[in-house]
């Protein structure tokens, strides 16, 4: 049995984890980050697509090192087909980097380690430790070897699969309609532009959509999220993916060169985040965008602000929910908001129809907008096509 | 229910959403404690590639309970292997 005594421990060395990990040794903690799989990065599960205007908020540097490859803009295609493209500045920076995610997130937990964190691999939690109801540490394997991890704060930062939060008695269960399951492969020897990321709406991905991200002049991210609560049959997501792909001229000759699964979550915020000596952040916190089902920008915000937080309660001598509840007051501030208004538009887009989605594409294609948001979009379909929007009316409110 | 470990791409989808949390992702196996499965069928529904086997609201067949124990006994997941047989009835 090995007994590691810390102030902060970081259960989970994704970009969350690793941000986390940064801001709470910036803060003046002892820091240790542990990370289940011998490698961080690897295996990605992820469609590497994100955008750049969070970066800065995070002390993150564009670097050739994760940069596979920088897009103008996104091209979204309508069920029969018909296209509208959106550059990067009518999306407010919204698109725009395909990642080595393997490379970014080596390069995030470096961040952490300069700042000082100690870093464990192959290291997991099989449960927590509590003492009068507050997180006092975990307990897990390090190598085979027992382990346990006695911590003033945790942040659990373990992704879509949570357990912490669980373990802790927080609520992080979902809906079925609030989940869409995931499957990408990264074709080689493939037509793409790589101009563009793409986005394919309607029953091709019932609640969801098919992406081509594309990494090369050659080599693209193919992927599809389908809403849990609309699949039936086994391994339906990767028919629907294999069905797709063997329709596209361009696609249809390509080879994986991997296949990545996963999950990701498209609820609203959840209503608790913290619990004593407990803080959740990025997926595990459910803090994935329910349009995009990105999760790297707002996971990489969370975990800043969960690592000053803690290094605050340490100084503070204060790891009381009370104390903590300033992260989740913080998070709430940066972004419940979108989440939720994301959250509302995705709740009224999963029950359109093809021929809908063909009508607001092909309104929105004709109209140039300036500036790209939830709410211009709709603005500009209403006065083409009021009876589009009629159900969406709640979304039409000016921001 | 019961997972092929030979299909599974460990990517954590049945486990983030297991009601009961019956579910655990060693780094290369993915088990699920069948005493706390309640067979709700969510983590085959959610399985992208359709590794997870058994019928909803049916309990899984011995059968096959031994299967998935052996099944991870034999993934070699550097655990100990305990929860192989904590797996199996």
């Amino acid at each position: 049995m090995r007994t590691i005594e810390t102030d902060v421990l970081v259960v989970g060395a994704g970009p969350a984890g690793s941000m986390a990990a940064k801001y709470a040794a910036l803060g003046g903690a002892r820091t240790l980050l542990i990370e289940k799989r011998q490698e961080i990065g690897s295996p990605v599960r992820c469609g590497e697509g994100v955008s750049r205007s969070w970066m800065e908020e995070c002390g993150v540097k564009p670097d050739p090192r994760w940069i596979a490859n920088q897009v103008e803009g996104a091209r979204i295609y309508a069920p029969n087909g018909a296209c509208m493209i959106v550059n990067e500045k009518q999306a407010g920076n919204e698109v725009g980097i395909v990642l080595e995610r393997d490379q970014f997130d080596k390069a995030l937990a470096e961040q952490a380690i300069k700042a000082g964190a100690d870093v464990l691999l192959k290291t997991y939690a099989s449960n927590i430790t509590r003492s009068n109801g507050t997180v006092t540490g975990i307990t897990g394997k390090t190598l085979g070897e027992d382990l346990e991890v006695k911590a003033k704060v945790v942040i659990g930062a373990d992704g879509f699969e949570s357990q912490v939060g669980r373990w802790a008695g927080l609520h992080t269960g979902l809906k079925t309609r609030d989940v869409d399951a995931t499957l990408q492969y990264r074709l080689a020897n493939i037509d793409c532009d790589r101009r563009y990321c793409d986005f394919y709406l309607g029953s091709i991905a019932p609640g969801g959509y098919i992406w081509v991200f594309p990494k090369g002049e050659d080599v693209a991210n193919v992927g599809i999220g389908v809403q849990l609560s609309q699949l039936q049959g086994k391994a339906d997501t990767r028919s629907l993916l294999d069905r797709w792909i063997a329709r596209q001229p361009g696609l249809a000759k390509g080879k994986p060169l991997d296949i990545v699964a996963g999950a990701v979550s498209t609820c609203k915020p959840l209503p608790k985040t913290v619990t004593g000596g407990l803080m959740l952040v990025g997926d595990a916190a459910r803090l994935i965008d329910p349009i995009t089902g990105g999760g790297i920008a707002n996971g990489c915000i969370s975990g800043k602000l969960a690592g000053e937080v803690a290094a605050q309660a340490l100084q503070a001598g204060d790891v009381s929910p009370q104390f903590l509840h300033k992260y989740e007051r913080a998070w709430r501030a940066r972004m419940e908001k979108t989440l939720l208004r994301n959250w509302m538009a995705k709740e009224k887009l999963v029950k359109l129809s093809d021929d809908v989605f063909n009508r607001i594409i092909a309104t929105l294609a004709e109209v140039n907008l300036p500036h790209l948001t939830t709410y211009t979009l709709l603005k500009a379909v209403q006065e083409k096509h009021p009876e589009l929007v009629k159900e969406l009316a709640e979304l039409l409110t000016e921001p | 229910m019961i997972v092929d470990n030979n299909v599974c791409l460990h990517c954590g989808a049945c486990i983030g959403i297991c009601p009961p949390n019956a579910m655990f992702l060693y780094e290369t196996s993915t088990i699920v404690f069948l005493p706390h499965c309640t067979e709700c069928g969510l983590c085959a529904q959610v399985c992208p590639v359709g590794a997870i086997d058994g019928t909803p609201g049916e309990p899984t067949p011995p059968a096959l309970r031994k299967a998935g124990a052996a099944a991870v006994s034999g993934s070699g997941n550097g655990n100990g292997n305990g929860h192989g047989v904590e797996a199996a009835p």
